[in-house]
C-alpha cells in the first residue's frame, strides 16, 4: 500500500503549482477545524476545489448536525427579534395573519398549531414555553380500548399533536411523542420500557420523565377520553 | 387524567426543528461550522422581517431554502473573489437539484460516491484526510508518503472531483474518467 500505482487513470491536467497545493492544504485543515480559511481563492480552479472539497465533508457521519448551544442561543435571538418587531408596528399583527405564517414554521416534524400557538404568543411577550393550547383543540379517535395490551404502546397522531398512547398499570395514558429537547420523533424502546430521542439521545420514562440526555423537561401529557369503547386523544386542529 | 393539557409544544420545538434542517442544508455546502452558524444566523433573523410583512405563510419553508441557497452563493462569491467562476458553474457545484432538504443527504451520498470511484490512492488519502481528519503529515505516516505528496495527490483528488461537479450521478464502481480540463491560468 505505500507505492504508488494510480496511474491507470491519468490525472487530466497539468501538475498543480506549489503555491495551489499549500493553498489546498490550508482550506482543508481550516474546514476539518470547523472554520472558515484564511485565504480566499486566486483561480477558478482554486475556487471549484474549494467547494468540491466543502461539500466532501459530508463524507464523515454527523458534521453537519447543528450544535444544541448555536440553536439555544439563535432562538433566543430570533424571540428577541420578534418581540422587537411586534412592539414597533404601527398596528398589531393580525392574529391569523401571524398564524398562518407561522404554521409553517412547525411541518417540520409533526409540530403542529401547538407550535404557532407558541410562537404566537411569544409574540405576545408570554413566556414562550409550555402553552396550553386554547381554543384550538379536538378530541381525535386514536385507539380502540382494548387495542393496547397491558405494557404496550401505540403511537398515534391527533392532529397536530404527535403521542404515546400507553397501557401501565392497569390505566391508559398518553404522552407527547416528540423530545423536549429539539423537537425530534421519539422512537419507542419496548425492550427497555422507555421512550429514546434517536438525535440526541435523550432517554425519558413511559411516564414520560426525563431519564437522561439534554431533555429539559418531561413530556407532556396529552388528555384522553373513552367513549363507546374507542380512545378519544385531544390534539389540536391542523389548520387555523 | 391529570397533568398539562394537549399539545402543550414550545416554541422552540418549532424554530429548532427548522433551523436545524436549514443549517444541515448550509453546512453541506459550506464544509465547516463558524460559516454555517453565520449564514444561518442570517438567514432566520431574515425570517423574522419576512414573517413580520405580514405574509400568507403558506411558503416559508420553501423561502427559507431559497434565502439559505443565496446566502450560500454569496458565500462562495465572497471567497473566491477574483477567481471569476460564472454564476451557472458555482450552481452546478454546488446543487444537486432546487429540492432543498433533501439536498444535505444527496451531498452526503454524492460524497460517498466520489470518494469509492477516485483513484484508489487518491480515495485513500482523501478518506483518511475526511473521515478521519488527518493532517497532510499524518496521512503520509499512515500511508508511507511525505506530507509533500500528499498534499499534490489530495489537491489532484480535489480537481477530478471538481472536473465532474455533482452529477451526472456516477455508478459507484466506475472510476472517474478524465475530463476536459477547465484550468484558466
Amino acid at each position: 500500500m505505500s507505492d504508488e500505482r494510480d496511474h491507470a487513470t491519468p490525472d487530466p491536467r497539468p501538475s498543480p503549482s506549489l503555491e495551489e497545493v499549500v493553498g489546498v492544504d490550508g482550506f482543508l485543515d481550516a474546514i476539518l477545524d470547523e472554520r472558515p480559511p484564511e485565504t480566499i481563492a486566486h483561480t477558478g480552479d482554486e475556487a471549484r476545489v474549494r467547494i468540491v472539497a466543502a461539500q466532501l465533508r459530508l463524507a464523515a457521519d454527523g458534521v453537519e448536525e447543528a450544535r444544541p448551544e448555536f440553536l439555544a442561543s439563535l432562538q433566543r435571538t430570533v424571540e428577541q427579534e420578534l418581540r422587537k418587531q411586534g412592539s414597533a408596528r404601527r398596528r398589531p399583527l393580525s392574529r391569523m395573519g401571524f398564524l398562518r405564517a407561522a404554521a409553517t414554521f412547525a411541518g417540520g416534524a409533526g409540530i403542529g398549531v401547538a407550535s404557532v400557538e407558541a410562537v404566537a404568543a411569544a409574540h405576545q411577550e408570554a413566556r414562550p414555553h409550555d402553552l396550553v393550547v386554547a381554543g384550538n383543540d379536538r378530541w381525535y379517535a386514536v385507539a380502540r380500548v382494548d387495542e393496547v395490551p397491558p405494557g404496550g404502546t401505540k403511537p398515534f397522531t391527533a392532529g397536530g399533536v404527535m403521542g404515546f398512547l400507553m397501557n401501565d398499570s392497569g390505566g391508559l395514558r398518553a404522552v407527547s411523542a416528540i423530545c423536549t429537547h429539539m423537537g425530534c420523533r421519539l422512537k419507542t424502546d419496548q425492550a427497555a420500557g422507555e421512550l429514546r430521542c434517536l438525535c440526541h439521545d435523550s432517554r425519558f420514562n413511559r411516564q414520560g420523565e426525563v431519564l437522561s440526555g439534554m431533555a429539559p423537561s418531561s413530556l407532556p401529557e396529552i388528555a384522553l377520553r373513552m367513549d363507546g369503547g374507542v380512545v378519544y386523544a385531544l390534539g389540536t386542529r391542523e389548520t387555523v | 387524567m391529570s397533568g398539562r393539557p394537549a399539545g402543550t409544544v414550545t416554541l422552540g420545538s418549532a424554530f429548532q426543528e427548522n433551523a436545524a434542517k436549514i443549517y444541515t442544508f448550509i453546512y453541506a455546502k459550506v464544509g465547516n461550522r463558524a460559516a454555517a452558524e453565520d449564514l444561518t444566523s442570517q438567514v432566520f433573523l431574515k425570517a423574522v422581517r419576512w414573517l413580520a410583512e405580514d405574509r400568507s405563510g403558506d411558503s416559508i419553508r420553501s423561502w427559507l431554502y431559497t434565502t439559505a441557497r443565496s446566502a450560500i452563493a454569496d458565500y462562495w462569491r465572497e471567497q473566491s473573489e477574483r477567481a471569476q467562476v460564472p454564476l451557472e458553474e458555482f450552481e452546478h457545484l454546488l446543487f444537486h437539484g432546487s429540492d432543498g432538504p433533501a439536498e444535505s443527504r444527496r451531498t452526503r451520498e454524492w460524497a460517498q460516491r466520489v470518494l469509492a470511484a477516485l483513484p484508489e490512492r487518491e480515495g485513500e488519502v482523501l478518506r483518511l484526510r475526511f473521515l478521519k481528519g488527518y493532517s497532510a503529515a499524518e496521512v503520509g505516516l499512515a500511508l508511507g508518503l511525505t506530507a509533500g505528496n500528499v498534499r499534490v495527490i489530495q489537491t489532484r483528488a480535489l480537481r477530478r472531483a471538481a472536473a465532474i461537479g455533482l452529477g451526472p450521478t456516477l455508478d459507484g464502481s466506475e472510476k472517474i474518467e478524465e475530463k476536459e480540463g477547465r484550468d484558466e491560468r
